[in-house]
């Protein structure tokens, strides 16, 4: 491809989730450089490189435990139209998806993420 | 308002030309997405646009609008009542559950609002473009 190369793979995350993102470095994959890596993950996640760590990044939905007492205004709740909505008085928010908990068993939702990978 | 693009290489496939690039968003995310076209990237015309985003975000290319939108969990304000019955909890298997008689929902993620900043979430966003 041009002056470039590509590969397609398939990787296997394991059984226990590394901190910051499964290592993955271009030599891995028989690359000097990756210019670009795009990850199809099943299962619902969402899975990015990390191209200054040379990381694969899993995310999903994260719930957090409770820092303090509980604000009723502040309850998620389905809208009428099938949104997410605060409860009583509380204010919009956003949040990105969260990074997989360091330690979890990504092994069988992750079994197969197929990448497309671009570089030298 | 714009993407800082950093084209880091080009060439031929085929009949077709690929750009990879990185773009970084800025402090003040555009309504609708931030502007992205074919002549920015050197094209005339974009036939596909891939993004990996970072840090949880879900990034989509707009190619009628010419634009990069970003997208994340989105939750809108409330109406004031709040609805026992389709308050969310965890359930017993670790999901996210309506408590009482409430229904099951689905929603789709919500664009990032207007004037966020983005600049530290989405400073580096690798796209690989293929166009002519």
């Amino acid at each position: 491809m041009g002056d470039l190369r590509y590969r397609v793979v398939d990787v296997a995350f394991d059984t226990t989730y590394a901190s910051g993102g499964e290592p993955l470095t271009p030599a891995t994959l028989s690359f000097d450089q990756i210019y670009f890596l795009r990850a199809h993950a099943p299962a619902g996640y969402k899975v990015s490189y990390d191209y200054t760590n040379a990381t694969l990044r899993a995310y999903r939905i994260g719930v957090e435990t409770t820092a303090a007492g509980a604000t009723a205004n502040n309850s998620l709740i389905k809208s009428g139209t099938s949104t997410l909505e605060v409860a009583g008085t509380g204010t919009a928010f956003q949040v990105a998806l969260s990074e997989v908990t360091t330690g979890t068993d990504v092994s069988t939702p992750l079994a197969r993420v197929s990448l497309f990978i671009i570089g030298i | 308002m714009a993407l800082a693009i950093t084209v880091r290489n080009r060439g031929i496939v085929g009949d077709l030309r690929y750009v990879v690039a990185a773009v970084a968003f800025d402090a003040f995310y555009a309504s609708g997405g931030e502007p992205l076209t074919a002549a920015n990237l050197g094209l005339d015309f974009i036939d596909l646009l891939q993004a990996d985003a970072p840090a949880g975000y879900v990034l989509s290319y707009d190619y009628t609008g010419a634009v990069l939108r970003a997208y994340r969990i989105d939750v809108v304000a409330g109406a004031g009542v709040s609805g026992a019955d389709n308050t969310l909890i965890k359930s017993a298997t670790s999901t996210l559950e309506v408590a009482g008689t409430g229904t099951a929902f689905q929603v789709a993620l919500g664009e990032v609002t207007a004037t966020n900043d983005m600049s530290t979430d989405l400073a580096a966003v690798r796209i690989f473009v293929v166009g002519r």
